[in-house]
């Protein structure tokens, strides 16, 4: 039982997902499901790149989303960090709060 | 707290459904494509160039039916969880249902024969970074009283946010629906040798260390900032302070010493 799933399906599913992402990112205010929506964009950015080395039988793709899945850990890490840091200073993790940079 | 249990026990329920069905998948696969390539090797093969997308292959081979729903049902799993995600007042299930997705998400990889990926996806991101995701919820456990709120500003903002989101999505598809050509992602044209090295530990490994040798160790050298980064970014402002402190009295001078002078 080999999978046949065609390409513009697996294609369609990482859009939808991008997508949901993106209306995530910008209509929250908990910074936390903001991260969340990132990560979540990103393994719908992954899902694209592997489907194009299925279809291309090339494993450079791989590498890829190898790498892309470590500069999310990176970059989970340090925004998890620095909203742990407003939230000491602040005590708020809501991006309408989170207004320094304007005063 | 019910309501979260119900969920923690529905995505444990389809972790093991996942370790469960994949291993018989890919035992599966082995036969089937024994039986498929056995002497039976599609001609587009032979160019060994994008055999898939080659357009003047005389029948362009149509994804089955078994294998559409099986896609969308994890595909659709995979969605369910990312809407959950985002609807979701209490950061605690919008993460589980983070974890559903990324669960579901790598079954689809298996499926696409990205079979390290889709360890690294469980490993990595439903195991390391959810973890932490769960301990600064944890720390921060405010829950959203006004998720959505009703102000005209923030409405305003949101309208464009979903419009964005909704405009995106339909260019998208119209895109995908237009392009003529079928690319399906079949085995034909695979040998067995390549179908069976593809996407393994080893043929990542060999890319990752010969070819894209640089970029692992940029990736590293990444890592290893995002490190000590969070380290410092995480660490409370007393602390910091106490320690300068300290290290500009005389009494205090040995312990600080040790860790910030080297």
């Amino acid at each position: 039982m080999s999978f046949f799933i065609s390409l513009p399906h697996t294609l369609a599913l990482g859009a939808i997902l991008f997508t949901i992402g993106i209306i995530g990112a910008l209509i929250r205010k908990n910074a936390l499901i903001v991260l969340m929506s990132i990560e979540l964009m990103l393994n719908a950015a992954n899902l694209t790149v592997l489907a194009f080395a299925r279809a291309r039988h090339d494993n450079t793709g791989h590498t890829l989303a190898f790498i892309v899945i470590a500069v999310a850990a990176a970059e989970a890490a340090v925004g998890l960090a620095v909203l742990v840091g407003i939230f000491r200073t602040r005590r708020t993790s809501s991006l309408d709060e989170i207004t320094m940079m304007k005063q | 707290m019910t309501r979260v249990r119900v969920i923690l026990a529905a995505l444990l329920a389809l972790g093991l459904t996942v370790l469960c069905v994949a291993p018989a998948l890919a035992a599966d696969g082995d036969g089937d494509r024994a039986g498929v390539n056995g002497d039976a090797i599609a001609p587009a093969a032979a160019n060994g160039e994008l055999p898939a997308i080659s357009g003047d292959s005389p029948a362009p081979q149509k994804p089955g039916t078994r294998d559409l729903i099986i896609f969308w049902t994890v595909g659709g799993l995979a969605i369910l969880g990312a809407l959950a995600v985002i609807t979701r007042k209490n950061p605690v299930t919008a993460v589980m249902c983070l974890v559903g997705t990324f669960l579901a998400l790598a079954v689809v990889y298996i499926m696409l024969l990205a079979h390290f990926l889709a360890v690294i996806q469980v490993l990595v991101y439903a195991g390391a970074i959810m973890v932490l995701f769960v301990f600064v919820v944890m720390i921060i456990n405010r829950e959203e009283s006004d998720a959505w709120e009703l102000s005209w500003k923030t409405w305003i903002g949101r309208g464009v946010g979903v419009a964005a989101g909704v405009f995106l999505a339909v260019r998208f598809i119209t895109i995908l629906a237009r392009s003529t050509r079928v690319l399906g992602l079949s085995d034909a044209g695979w040998s067995r040798e390549e179908m069976q090295h593809f996407g393994t530990t080893r043929a990542v490994g060999e890319l990752l260390f010969t070819r894209y040798l640089v970029p692992f160790e940029a990736v590293s050298l990444l890592l290893l900032i995002a490190v000590i980064g969070a380290l410092v970014l995480a660490r409370p402002h007393e602390k910091v302070g106490d320690a300068a402190d300290a290290a500009g009295s005389p009494a205090g001078q040995a312990k600080p010493d040790k860790g910030g002078a080297h």
